[in-house]
């Protein structure tokens, strides 16, 4: 199997008001398997944000490795972990977080600026927001579109400069129930189409079947409960 | 509510804190104004008494009346004591002002007298002065109390002993004075008496202006009154009242009080009333400038104000629109607001208050613009009107912190999303305002500058102030100011589009974030150049009419200090004139210790005249001024600018009369006059220099013009009498030809001073020197007096007042205003953050941001500034100095203002940026976007 994220025995200590270590992840183990679609599921506060955020490199471990594509990331100057986000990775967060003074065409432009694309690549911005069915609208402003379209323009903006891992922090937490049945179809599309890894922590049961691999976070520890073949 | 309120408060604590800062500033500003107002007018009046000492020689303050009574009425010196007391007491009930000294005597009057000495009768005034042992003293003699000889004693002034030629012992008797044996009354001289102090104000009639007064006891008045005299008691009384009494608070009652009693005593006399009424006139200028001036302030403190509300009420739309959408009135929204605003304005007040009442002695110890000196601050002491202008001021900055909350209060949650338009443009940009009230500003120095004349005249006539001048100039400041933003706004716009396709992220996020919030901005930017623009203008002005003022002073002494002395005269018989005279000149030799006590570095004569008459062919110019110079050492003592004939320098000319004994100068308006060219012959023609002499001619020289000039040391083309502005000529010629040619005359003595040597030092030498009733002009006297005077001394205060205010709203007030601003887009950095930009990236694009807004703001400030002043000097020129004079109105800029100003700003630049930097710096990504889950 291609494994293109891994994490191992990642350990996530915060200092308490009271000067104490809590451990928000207890030695996680897991793979990433290339061109699936993982969920972390959990309760809030199981540590499944700290886990996605570690695995993005937005966050360092206490202890234990990430290897992103077999690279690292202890290897990894803090100039190579930022370049590695914004050429190599993708996010959606969960508070939409769309720049709030570019409109969407912008939005995505400058994603692709930050991953410097070369060339013209207007017909790839293009593309990337006709994938999430926003190409009608792209160059409305952030705060002209409703929560699902704004997130769909954020997803579109992850994907456009063809990231290996996308990430997704709760992308259909904000979102009504069809809006967020919505985008998981999307999601599985861009697997199919683009070939792209996504990892995605979610609390919803009703978007697990829809996952490939699934982990359920609980008290900084990791249970795997379901693999494709 | 309350707990509510406070931790909003320290939620946005530095908001807060920026608010504060706003109105104190407001309340400081407003209750400084009738403190200042009170000071200044106060120092008016007080300039006024004191210039009329200096002037008249007299007290400013004297209440008089001289009349008479009938001797049946008021037999004695105790009844008229007691009639004295009442019209005291009358006159008191009006004017209510401490007395300092009265002084007051009755006398008998007859004019057959015959004394022993003398066969002819004088008349004289048998007077009784109840307090002039007081303050007077026997020169020879004895007084009529000591007095221990024959005869009714008394005492008589130096005056009358030379006037009558009488002398000690002499008896007078009054022929017509009988009493009931038929005996006349007769008087023994006992004494001479005079002042105890010459400085005592007592004083008011001078025993040496008395006519005819000889003093006798009390007793020897009450012998008299019973027994010689059956008709009239003269008296003259004069109270001398403490002008230091009269402030703004009672001038115009005292005034008031003064026409009452002119009005119901016929013989009352006063001297107050003309000061008095100058005093009204002038606080009417006083006053209007004072508002002219502190409005652009005000105007400035309250934008500083609304900003920092509206980016307050921004932070907290949310939570307004939340309250609104769980059932909250819009009552409850304001009403919240409005106890926020009472609070902080509580704070406000107490800050405020102290600080006003410092403001005003700054304000008020300003001698130059920037340039302080405390020592005559006392004069402004706190009114109790402070208050009550702080709680206007309170009520005025509640009313702006709650515009934008009434407005917000009104839009719910819903709205308020659906409402979220980044790039809306502000009222003034989409309406072409800054268009429209540029173009009004510009018709109105069009039209100012057509009307200079008018302008000039007004001043002249002593209105110094029209306030739409200086509305105009801010009015042109504020205009300029927007619409250079909205050229700024095009600029970035176009910068922005030609880099378009090739600018990395973070110029492309930095150009974005500053067209796209341009409007929202726009209110900081506006404040900033108009803030900066204002602080250089005053600053400009301020330092322009100083020292055009002082300039001017300068030229027309000539040299630093000028000292004429009154030279005796020798009169003589002379055939075929009625009285001839001759000048003795004093010693001249004395003013070498001057130079030998190193106080002067150069000493000359300059021969002055003003009654020459120059003729060419058959026309002729008459009351020409004259200067008669040594060259050499007139070219060493006196100044001139360099720049004022043309290019070449005034050495020029001196050369040239140097070379030719008969050589003039003349000046240009004369040669225009006469038609003259240089190479010339003219004829030179003095009169005599007395008033009796003036058409008698004293010479004629013939002589030939070397140079024609525009300006000359000393010669003031221009000046002014009742019928308006007239013009002066120019002669200039050698000393020695001024001597030769025509009588010996007064010359005056021209100084330079010593390196490092003040006037005050050579004024005082000149004391000891025991002149002859000198005249002593000196250019840093005269410069003091200008700064002093209270129109020049408000502006300077009040403008440097507005540079100070203005730079701390600039430094403090941005700075907090704009850290708060970039704390609001923290979630944004974390996004850039996390989309994996560079922190390095992110402090370009900040620093991009700053170039782009508040660097070219600040430069556009100081460009409207620069502008404004080119624009603005020569009106505000003429309206400080009104005269015409040789010197035309120029600008003055001090490099010292505009490197105040600058390191100001790059200070408060690079804070913003050392704080952001650490924000940034410090900034943990997951913690910030978590704040945008939040």
């Amino acid at each position: 199997m291609d494994i293109v994220l891994e994490a191992k025995q990642i350990v996530r200590a915060f200092k308490t008001g009271a000067g104490e270590d809590f451990y928000a992840l207890k030695g996680v183990d897991m793979q990433v398997p290339r061109g699936t679609l993982t969920i972390l599921k959990g309760r809030s506060g199981s540590g499944k944000t700290t886990l996605l955020n570690i695995l993005s490199a937005l966050d360092d471990p206490t202890s234990g490795e990430v290897i992103f594509d077999g690279a690292p990331f202890r290897q990894m100057s803090m100039a190579g972990k930022e370049e590695l986000r914004r050429k190599q990775i993708g996010f959606v967060f969960q508070s939409v977080a769309l720049i709030p003074i570019m409109n969407a065409y912008e939005n995505v432009d400058f994603a692709m600026r930050l991953a410097e694309i070369k060339g013209d690549y207007r017909s790839q911005i293009e593309s990337a927001l006709k994938i999430v069915g926003m190409n009608e609208r792209m160059l409305h402003m952030p705060g002209q579109m409703s929560g699902g379209e704004q997130q769909r323009i954020a997803i579109a903006r992850a994907i456009a400069h063809k990231p290996k891992v996308l990430f997704a922090d709760e992308p259909t937490g904000a979102l009504d129930t069809e809006s967020g049945i919505r985008v998981m179809k999307l999601f599985r599309r861009l697997i199919e189409k683009e070939g792209i890894t996504i990892v995605m922590t979610t609390h919803d049961p009703n978007l697990m079947e829809l996952g490939d691999v699934i982990y359920e976070m609980e008290d900084g520890e990791l249970a795997e409960i379901k693999r494709i073949n | 509510m309350l707990k509510q309120v406070l931790k909003k408060i320290k939620n946005k604590k530095w908001l807060s804190l920026c608010l504060v800062l706003g109105l104190t500033f407001l309340i400081a500003t407003l209750s400084c104004h009738p403190m200042f107002k009170a000071g200044s007018l106060d120092k008016l009046l007080n300039r006024y008494f004191e210039q009329y000492i200096e002037t008249e020689n007299k007290y400013p303050t004297v209440l008089s009346e001289e009349d008479y009574v009938m001797v049946a009425e008021y037999p004695n010196a105790d009844a008229m004591n007691e009639y004295i007391a009442q019209k005291k007491e009358r006159w008191q009930h009006y004017v209510q002002l401490p007395v300092l000294s009265e002084e007051v005597y009755y006398y008998f009057t007859r004019e057959a007298t015959k004394s022993t000495y003398a066969d002819k009768g004088y008349g004289y005034n048998v007077s009784y002065m109840p307090a002039l042992e007081e303050h007077a003293e026997i020169l020879f003699g004895d007084s009529y109390s000591t007095y221990e000889g024959d005869g009714i004693p008394c005492v008589i002034s130096e005056y009358i002993m030379d006037r009558y030629k009488l002398v000690v012992g002499e008896e007078i008797e009054f022929k017509d004075w009988k009493n009931a044996e038929k005996e006349t009354l007769k008087l023994r001289v006992a004494g001479v008496f005079k002042e105890k102090e010459s400085d005592d104000i007592f004083w008011e009639m001078e025993p040496n202006e008395m006519p005819a007064n000889i003093f006798v006891s009390k007793e020897a008045f009450d012998e008299i009154a019973s027994e010689y005299v059956d008709d009239f008691i003269f008296y003259s009384y004069y109270q001398m009242l403490d002008y230091r009494a009269i402030t703004h608070r009672n001038a115009e009652t005292v005034g008031k009080a003064m026409t009452f009693i002119s009005g119901k005593e016929e013989n009352f006399r006063e001297n107050i009333s003309p000061t008095i009424n100058q005093y009204i006139e002038d606080k009417k200028t006083i006053d209007i400038t004072l508002w002219v001036l502190e409005l652009p302030i005000l105007g400035m403190v309250l934008t500083y104000i609304y900003m920092v509300t509206c980016q307050i009420i921004d932070t907290e739309k949310n939570e307004i629109a939340m309250i609104k959408s769980r059932g909250g009135s819009r009552l409850q929204v304001i009403a919240m607001y409005l106890f926020q605003s009472v609070l902080l304005s509580v704070v406000g007040l107490v800050l405020g208050l102290p600080l006003g009442y410092l403001l005003c002695k700054i304000g008020g110890g300003t001698t130059d613009f920037l340039s302080f000196s405390f020592a005559g601050v006392q004069v402004y002491q706190p009114v109790w009107e402070m208050v009550l202008y702080g709680l206007a001021a309170v009520v005025g900055g509640i009313i702006f912190l709650l515009i934008p909350v009434i407005v917000s209060s009104g839009i719910s949650i819903v709205q308020r999303k659906s409402n979220v338009k980044v790039n809306k443009k502000a009222i003034w940009e989409k309406f072409f305002f800054d268009v429209i009230l540029l173009g009004v500003a510009v018709y109105l120095i069009y039209n100012f500058n057509q009307n200079m004349p008018n302008i000039r005249e007004t001043a002249l006539l002593g209105q110094k102030m029209d306030p739409v001048i200086f509305l105009d100039a801010v009015l042109f400041i504020l205009s300029l100011g927007l619409f250079s933003l909205r050229l700024v706004q095009y600029l970035v716009k176009l910068i922005y589009h030609i880099g378009r396709k090739k600018w990395k992220p973070a110029m492309y996020a930095s150009f974005l974030q500053i067209t796209r919030t341009f409007s929202k901005q726009s209110i900081i930017s506006v404040f900033l150049i108009v803030t900066l623009a204002l602080g250089l203008f005053y600053a400009n002005i301020a330092r322009t009419i100083n020292s055009n003022s002082v300039e001017r002073i300068r030229y027309n002494t000539g040299a630093d200090v000028v000292v004429s002395e009154q030279w005796e005269k020798k009169y003589q018989q002379s055939m075929g004139r009625m009285i001839d005279y001759e000048y003795i000149e004093p010693d001249f030799v004395k003013y070498n210790c001057l130079l030998e006590e190193g106080l002067c570095e150069r000493i000359t004569r300059v021969v002055y005249d003003n009654n020459v008459e120059i003729k060419r062919n058959t026309k002729k110019v008459k009351n020409v001024n004259m200067q008669g110079i040594i060259t050499d050492e007139y070219g060493k003592t006196a100044f001139l600018k360099d720049d004022l004939n043309g290019e070449k320098h005034w050495y020029h000319y001196l050369n040239a009369i140097s070379q030719e004994p008969q050589g003039i100068i003349i000046s240009t308006n004369l040669a225009e006059e006469l038609d003259i060219k240089v190479g010339d012959s003219v004829d030179v023609t003095r009169f005599g220099t007395t008033e009796l002499m003036k058409n008698e001619e004293r010479g004629t020289m013939k002589s030939v013009v070397c140079a024609i000039v525009d300006n000359w040391p000393g010669y003031e083309k221009y000046y002014y009498n009742k019928d308006g502005m007239k013009e002066n000529y120019l002669v200039v010629m050698n000393y020695a030809m001024a001597y030769a040619c025509f009588e010996v005359s007064p010359y005056e003595v021209w100084m330079k001073l010593a390196d490092g040597v003040s006037a005050k030092e050579v004024e005082e030498a000149l004391d000891a020197m025991e002149l002859s009733y000198p005249v002593i002009t000196g250019v840093e006297k005269q410069v003091q007096e200008m700064k002093e005077s209270t129109l020049i001394q408000i502006t300077n205060g009040m403008f440097t007042l507005s540079f100070i205010i203005a730079l701390v709203l600039c430094a403090v007030g941005f700075m907090i205003y704009w850290i708060a601003s970039i704390r609001q887009r923290e979630l944004l950095f974390g996004v850039y953050r996390a989309m994996g930009m560079p922190v390095r990236d992110i402090n370009k694009m900040l620093i991009n941001e700053h170039i782009f807004s508040t660097l070219l703001s600040v430069l556009t400030g100081a460009g409207v500034g620069m502008i404004a002043t080119v624009l603005f000097a020569e009106l505000f020129g003429v309206v400080y100095l009104p005269q015409l004079h040789n010197i035309d109105i120029f600008l003055h800029f001090d490099m010292g203002d505009i490197t105040k100003i600058a390191i100001v700003v790059i200070l408060m630049m690079v804070v913003c940026l050392m704080v952001l930097r650490n924000l940034i710096k410090s900034m943990n990504i997951t913690q910030a976007l978590k704040l945008g889950e939040d």
